[in-house]
């Protein structure tokens, strides 16, 4: 396998008594479009502007294509960057702003008008050359911002939240749009965000980090699927959580006892009976069923729906169980004919769950 | 890293800082000799000292003096209230409102920088005197400086408040607020730091101001005024004592409001 | 009852025109006095309308006038030039490391005003004149004392930076105070080298408030009376100095008229020239406002 483009190796930092990067250890290989998933304040900002040089490590080193760059001030590792807020230069015109780092690299006049002609393109830019920063919408400076990451042909491009300040609906056309211009491009896109529809829409891998470790770093079918910490479990879809007491203990399956129900999980690992446990099943993972079926190796509890919340193509299921909790279910919205008040059971396979030691709270 | 880099780093941020110091020593050394004479028997030649307080026991007895200092500060502050209130207002309304007379009204509000002050003071003799008919007088002095103050005070509030975000203002409306009401609760609380910096700009600046007030003042006597007046017999030892006494108000001042920043009580607008 | 509100024009108005009708009526109107009163001739302190162009005639025929203004301007240019190299870094030191002493550092600066132009300059005398604290010092232990800071054009120079320097400061640290130093990371991630940064982002960004600083050292340090007095030799006199005898000794008010015209036009033509070089679009200046 060829060298990775990205490697960071035991790199730390910390701000005074907060560890923002604990060392961190990944490598991103060409071509790949990597999200690092956050909630704010877990150091992935940091992260990027370690890559980025804008920070200097404590500890380890990094390596942009097998060369230490640690020690290398921003503008000698060749690499791009796209900001949350954009950063255009304001008393600069969009041109001007797009060509900006091949100025600063010393290519030739005929290669920037080349190079800008080819970034306006690419990014549906034609005609805004001569706007400065400020006539321009959101989108279309997010497009600047965009340009002027790519048009050096970077090693890679660090993207910092870059669509957090666009509206619902800019969102979702640009999400499409930046995986386009990665694919077109074929050099790593290094993404932080901490909305996790952006990171599951757009990277093929993911690190979701929190307090400046990395909880799992997965491809993103697998980071979905197969949470590998409580942290994740949580973070990443919408899942129920059920918190119980484990009550026996039979190999790879165990009985948890959920407040009077029990319900069949997956053996956490290390795990003995009476541990304090938590099981993760995602909404779409469970189904309401009319009450009386019998059960086949599944998990099936009865209960009573309390409400729907139709969402277009899916509809929730609220429904109180007799153990007083309430589970949310993800359905098509249009299965069955299911009332408010109905009794009905929910269904879902043992396997569907992921189960942690118990947090604190 | 750039272990170079850093050591570039530290070496500028080390230089520029040196700069800074060796600037506040070019400008408190002439006071701080003006300080030390004041002490001295001999005001032309202090060398080798000779202390004594005679200067102060002089002032202390002069009423000339203590008239002068009391017009200073009556100047200043007069001409301090006009500024800070006349540049708020404009301030406020160039930043808040896209007006097609904007450009107009601020170029207005920062003419009488590009007007010397010695320009200021014969024009406003001239015109009072000649048009108005008016005698040199307090007033005419006041209004004088005040007119050279509010574009410093226009500048430091314009620059102070840039970031302001009037949608605050806004939500206080939205939520009831009447437009003074407003002012009054959520723009002047943000806004205080800026009108204060201003306030104490253009006190300054009448205070102690020479080329304005002497050609409008007529007679009556500020520090500045006297200090030019007595010129020619030698300066009076009482200047010496009063220049060292109000040095020595704006040392106890600048004292308090680095310690009400030092402890973080007042953070005179600064965000961490 | 509905009171008709009025519109933001009206609001905009309503505020910022007291404001500019009281610099218009005590600035614009005295200045424009001034010129009226430049064609008229002076009879024993008396302003007598009596239209001609003989004050005009007498300053631009006289070399030593044109001598006293020349020099002025001369001194004006280098002071506002040695204030703007000494005062980028400064003001950048306390943008940016001042933390939040930042306002008392720059009222420090401002401090110094306190005490009158007349003993300050006093005490500049008394540091670096003839006999002053440094020449003292040097000759006591034996050594030259300084000459080309007893009685000439560099002393009234420093004298006059250091009168007006604080102004120079504070615009550029103002204008700082508005400058976004995140793009400077932007511009280093996009390869280019601190002070290529400098040049390409910082400056330009600050141009208009380095203008206004220059303006504003350059204005007051070309009408400069007093410096000269005390820190000149004498061959210093300066335009501003004789100016204000014609409306002391000499009491020839048109004549001091027609030289606070002159002085006003050289001083507008600097501005003027100042200000082809500001492009408001070039500058960042958005209009801000709603």
């Amino acid at each position: 396998m060829s060298e990775p483009v990205l490697e960071l190796r035991n790199v730390t930092k910390r701000f005074g008594s907060v560890t923002a990067a604990d060392a961190i250890t990944l490598s991103v290989n060409q071509g790949e479009f990597f999200a690092l998933l956050g909630p704010s304040g877990s150091g992935k900002t940091t992260m990027l502007r370690i890559i980025a040089g804008l920070e200097v490590p404590d500890e380890g080193g990094v390596f942009i294509n097998g060369q230490d760059v640690t020690a290398l001030p921003p503008y000698a590792r060749g690499v791009g960057m796209v900001f949350q807020n954009f950063l255009l230069f304001p008393h600069k015109r969009v041109g001007e702003n797009v060509v900006f780092p091949l100025r600063m690299q010393g290519a030739s006049k005929a290669e920037q008008d080349e190079r800008l002609k080819w970034a306006l393109d690419l990014l549906r830019l034609d005609g805004l050359a001569d706007r400065y920063p400020h006539q321009l919408s959101g989108g279309q400076q997010q497009r600047v911002a965009l340009a002027r990451g790519l048009i050096s042909r970077p090693a890679l491009l660090l993207l910092d939240e870059p669509l957090a300040n666009l509206d619902r609906e800019l969102r979702k056309e640009m999400e499409v749009e930046v995986r386009r211009y990665q694919v077109e491009l074929d050099i790593p896109f290094i993404y932080v965000t901490h909305n996790q529809e952006e990171a599951l829409t757009m990277s093929d891998r993911i690190a979701v980090m929190n307090h400046g470790r990395f909880e799992q770093v997965a491809p993103k079918l697998e980071v979905y699927t197969h949470p590998t910490s409580r942290f994740v479990a949580g973070f990443v879809g919408h899942s129920n959580v059920m918190t119980g007491t484990l009550a026996a203990i039979e190999g790879g399956c165990a009985s948890l006892d959920w407040n009077g129900v029990t319900v069949a999980v997956r053996t956490p690992p290390g795990a003995s009976v009476g541990d304090r446990v938590d099981c993760f099943v995602k909404l779409e993972k469970m189904r309401v069923v009319a009450p009386g079926g019998a059960a086949q190796g599944e998990n099936r509890v009865p209960g009573t729906l309390r409400d729907i919340i139709f969402k277009g193509s899916t509809a929730d299921y609220l429904v109180t169980l007799e153990n007083g909790a309430e589970l949310m279910i993800s359905e098509g919205s249009e299965t069955m004919g299911f009332q408010r008040k109905d009794p009905l059971e929910v269904v879902w396979s043992a396997e569907a769950g992921a189960c942690f030691p118990a947090g604190g709270a | 890293m750039a272990a170079g880099s850093r050591v570039a780093v530290a070496a500028y941020k080390g230089g520029s800082g040196l700069l800074l110091t060796l600037l506040y020593l070019f400008l408190y050394a002439p006071i701080v000799y003006v300080i030390y004479t004041s002490f001295n028997k001999d005001l032309i030649w202090p060398f080798p000292p000779d202390f004594t307080l005679d200067a102060y026991f002089k002032l202390a007895d002069s009423s000339t003096y203590h008239e002068a200092l009391w017009n200073s500060v009556l100047l200043g502050l007069g001409s301090a209230i006009l500024c800070t209130v006349v540049a708020t207002m404009g301030s406020m309304s160039i930043l808040k409102y896209r007006s097609r007379w904007r450009g107009l009204i601020a170029v207005i509000y920062l003419c009488p920088l590009f007007v010397a002050d010695l320009l200021v003071g014969i024009s406003s003799l001239l015109f009072n005197r000649q048009v108005l008919g008016l005698p040199g007088n307090m007033g005419s002095a006041m209004i004088a400086n005040a007119v050279h103050g509010t574009s410093f005070a226009f500048l430091i509030m314009i620059a102070q408040m840039a970031r302001y975000d009037w949608r605050l203002d806004d939500a206080a409306m939205v939520f009831g607020a009447k437009p003074l009401r407003c002012f009054w609760e959520v723009t002047l609380p943000i806004i205080w730091p800026a009108m204060l910096g201003a306030f104490i700009i253009s006190f300054i600046l009448a205070f102690n101001n020479l080329e304005i007030s002497f050609y409008n003042l007529g007679a009556i006597p500020t520090l500045p005024t006297i200090a030019w007046g007595s010129l020619r017999f030698g300066l009076g030892a009482e200047l010496f004592a009063l220049a060292a006494l109000v040095n020595g108000v704006v040392l106890v001042t600048f004292t308090i409001m680095y310690l009400l920043m030092r402890y973080r009580i007042v953070s005179f607008g600064h965000r961490d | 009852m509905a009171r008709r509100r009025l519109g933001p024009e009206g609001r905009f108005l309503l505020m910022a025109l007291p404001g500019a009708i009281f610099v218009v009526v005590f600035l614009l109107l005295p200045i424009l006095s001034i010129i009226v009163f430049s064609f008229w001739r002076t009879e024993s302190y008396t302003l007598i309308p009596d239209w001609n162009l003989d004050n005009y005639a007498t300053l631009f025929g006289t070399t030593t006038y044109m001598t006293f203004l020349l020099r002025s301007f001369t001194m004006a240019v280098a002071v506002s030039l040695a204030s703007l190299v000494y005062a980028w870094p400064v003001a950048y030191f306390i943008a940016k490391h001042g933390d939040r002493y930042r306002l008392l550092l720059i009222l420090a600066l401002a401090a110094p005003f306190f005490t009158g132009i007349i003993l300050r300059v006093t005490g500049i005398q008394g540091v670096m004149g003839p006999v002053g604290v440094i020449n003292l010092g040097l000759m006591n232990y034996g050594l030259q004392p300084i000459e080309f800071i007893m009685y000439t054009q560099t002393a009234v120079g420093i004298g006059v930076t250091y009168l007006f320097i604080p102004f120079m400061v504070t615009a550029v640290y103002l204008s700082l105070l508005n400058f976004d130093f995140e793009l400077l990371e932007v511009a280093k991630i996009n390869g280019a080298k601190p002070w290529r940064a400098f040049i390409e982002i910082t400056w330009p960004l600050n141009w208009m408030g380095t203008v206004i600083g220059l303006v504003l050292v350059f204005i007051p340090s070309m009408a400069e009376s007093i410096t000269p007095r005390f820190l000149g030799g004498p061959n210093a006199a300066s335009f501003g100095q004789v100016l204000g005898l014609q409306f002391g000794e000499t009491g020839t008010w048109a004549l001091g008229s027609a030289m606070g015209v002159l002085l006003f036009a050289v001083s507008s033509l600097v501005i003027l020239l100042m200000w082809r070089t500001v492009n408001l679009q070039r500058s960042g200046f958005t209009g801000g406002g709603s």
